[in-house]
């Protein structure tokens, strides 16, 4: 058996046993549906006011074919003017990394401003010193 | 009376989507978040801040995008949790206990595993001492491991998720598993 198959079969072990222990207790189960509806929750509510009236949520909702339509037709003008204008052009799409880069400034952000209080009491400390 | 166009119902329908994509992945998710953290309470955040940030900002991209997108969000939150737990261990230097006193996050962590019993499956204890061994490997290792054997993720989207390129994913791989098998040696079936 070579290195590589070796390696293969090592994996393939190690697989099994991490699924074998896959199972969570039920408290952790628990808040893990729990973090998953609201994140789905926060899903449904990402979408603007006009969207939400527009799509609906309830068994009533939706829109007739001809207001429908309507809504189309508008949509459509829009974008054409936007298309004609010359000040306007389509804002191209945020590339994923760049969007990425968003969604961790969050933390980072909370993180770099501890980081500078953190410097600012070492400066001190080392002037102390 | 006009024909009713249900939007909703699509709305519902990918509400449902999301959720099964996250209960699909939210079990590996903690596990992966706490063999990094050592903390459940911890891996618990991290998995809800992932699931969060993908339903927010990328709810609506097509669901065969939210693989990829929530294990790079999931590794960005791994990542600022050991930067944290890294300038935590710096201040409690600054303020007086050494490096030795604080040691490293992970070795703070209680042991909740049991040891199993004499005599006890081969494999348990197999699995028991495989969690210890992934902990003990260096972050970039265990991530690019667990992305790789257990998610299945290949070379091209581990790179991605860890934001590395494709060299270091299979140098990291490699290590970890060089330094697995030399852990789990005496486990040799």
């Amino acid at each position: 058996m070579s290195v590589g198959d070796d390696n293969e079969a090592f994996v393939e072990r190690v697989r099994t046993a991490l699924d074998e222990r896959d199972a969570l207790d039920a408290q952790t189960a628990a808040r893990l549906r729990a973090a998953r509806g609201r994140a789905v929750r926060a899903a449904r509510s990402r979408r603007p006011g006009w969207a939400k009236s527009l799509l609906g949520t309830g068994p009533g909702a939706g829109l007739t074919g001809a207001a429908a339509g309507g809504l189309a037709l508008a949509g459509a003008a829009v974008v054409a003017v936007l298309l004609w204008h010359p000040g306007h052009r389509p804002v191209p799409p945020a590339t994923a990394a760049g969007d990425l880069e968003l969604i961790t400034s969050k933390n980072s952000l909370e993180f770099y401003r501890d980081l500078d209080f953190y410097e600012w009491l070492q400066e001190n400390q080392n002037r102390a010193g | 009376m006009g024909e009713v166009l249900n939007v909703g119902s699509d709305a519902s329908r990918s509400s449902e989507t999301l959720n099964g994509f996250l209960a699909g992945v939210e079990r590996r998710a903690f596990r992966m978040a706490r063999l990094a953290t050592g903390s459940r309470d911890d891996a618990l955040d991290i998995v809800q801040d992932a699931m969060l940030a993908l339903a927010r900002r990328y709810g609506d991209r097509a669901p065969a995008e939210w693989g990829p997108l929530f294990h790079r969000i999931l590794q960005s939150r791994i990542r600022d949790w050991y930067r944290r737990q890294q300038v935590r261990r710096r201040v409690f230097g600054w303020l007086g206990a050494s490096d030795d006193e604080q040691g490293d996050p992970l070795d703070a962590v209680a042991d909740d595993r049991s040891v199993g019993p004499a005599g006890e499956h081969a494999q348990t204890r197999f699995s028991e001492a495989l969690e210890r061994a992934l902990r003990s490997l260096p972050l970039r290792q265990q991530q690019a491991f667990l992305l790789r054997a257990w998610e299945g993720l290949d070379v091209a989207e581990t790179a991605r998720a860890m934001g590395i390129t494709q060299g270091s994913v299979k140098t990291h791989y490699s290590r970890a598993v060089h330094a697995l098998r030399g852990k789990l040696e005496e486990h040799a079936p």
